[in-house]
């Protein structure tokens, strides 16, 4: 199911019906946590830096079909982990910077 | 809109109030879809593994304002797929690990010993005495090399020595003696010196006769029936770089 815009409750309108909240709650609860296809984020995420002496949340927004890491401060680039990367010589690997031939 | 912080515990009997839904429900559903700006997870976040037969969920998490990818169960690190790496030969790109490099020539020099000023011209052969320990110069060249160059360098002697002589081939290069041969014979032969070096900038290189006796030691060239000759000596330097 598509996610649907959240409702805003007024003064006068029935207090809570089953379809409200199933459509405005349980759908859409389903359909970030991904149980019904991927979810969209309309914008990008914010992941907090988890370090016990954190220096700067980090962004993943895309342009123009691209991935990109982001400083949440200042939107700088900044980089994945060097562990996170496939290292190594073969054609599906990335060449370490200090490798010699 | 804000993430309600922190999000409301319900008690029983509460009537919630059309505020309240708004905040709790309403808002706090746009702030994760991410239509009122960019949601800030406070943990990192998980994604399933989709594939028929996963291996494992992976966790998206920051440490130091650097973004990791972690196996969900035991926190190893996992990696970014190929595919999504800028990979080429740019400046913002990152090399294939099988890639390969072209060499191009940087500098390619020779000099040859030039016509003879030798200190005797006897029965048309040219001789020079040379120095005790000291050396005689039969051929230099100065090049300018990249920063990323390594150079191949030849030094070539063809001549006699006197008998009692102790005469050394030399090739320099940047100002180095870098390959020597041994004493020479009481023969007409041509000798050759090659070595390999790294070398950047204005550097020089020299074919150098060497006189290792404690006296003068003469060196006979070819013989050549014209009134002048040329020493029998040539240094040649070639240079590739990156």
């Amino acid at each position: 199911m598509a996610f649907t815009e959240p409702k805003t409750w007024t003064l006068g309108t029935p207090a809570v019906n089953a379809s409200d909240l199933n459509t405005h709650l349980r759908d859409n609860l389903r359909y970030l946590k991904g149980l019904d296809g991927v979810p969209l984020i309309e914008n990008a995420i914010e992941l907090k830096d988890k370090d016990g002496t954190p220096v700067g949340n980090v962004r993943i927004k895309v342009i123009d079909e691209k991935v990109q890491l982001r400083n949440a401060d200042d939107d700088a680039d900044v980089k994945i982990a060097f562990n996170s990367l496939p290292t190594g010589t073969g054609s599906t690997e990335v060449a370490i910077g200090n490798h010699t031939h | 809109m804000a993430w309600p912080n922190p999000p409301k515990t319900w008690a029983d009997d509460t009537v919630p109030t059309e505020t309240e839904f708004n905040e709790q429900i309403r808002d706090a559903l746009r702030y994760l879809k991410g239509l009122d700006g960019v949601p800030l997870f406070e943990d990192a976040i998980e994604l399933k593994d989709k594939d028929g037969t996963p291996v494992g969920n992976l966790r998206l998490k920051v440490i130091d304002e650097i973004l990791q990818i972690r196996n969900a169960a035991d926190d190893a690190f996992k990696k970014l797929k190929f595919d999504s790496i800028p990979v080429g030969t740019g400046a913002t790109e990152v090399a294939q690990g099988d890639h390969t490099h072209s060499l191009l020539e940087d500098t390619v020099d020779v000099d040859v010993s030039g016509a003879g000023t030798g200190s005797s011209l006897s029965c048309y052969r040219l001789s020079d005495a040379i120095s005790p320990l000291g050396g005689l110069d039969l051929a230099s060249i100065t090049d300018t090399y990249d920063a990323n160059s390594r150079q191949v360098g030849v030094a070539v002697a063809k001549g006699r020595p006197s008998a009692s002589a102790q005469f050394k081939l030399q090739l320099l290069m940047g100002g180095v003696v870098v390959a020597e041969s041994a004493a020479l014979g009481n023969v007409d032969a041509t000798t050759v010196l090659i070595y390999t070096k790294v070398m950047s900038g204005s550097q020089t290189s020299i074919c150098r006769m060497y006189n290792a006796n404690a006296s003068f030691q003469y060196i006979w060239y070819s013989y050549n029936e014209a009134a002048t000759t040329n020493r029998g000596g040539a240094v040649g330097v070639g240079s590739v770089r990156i």
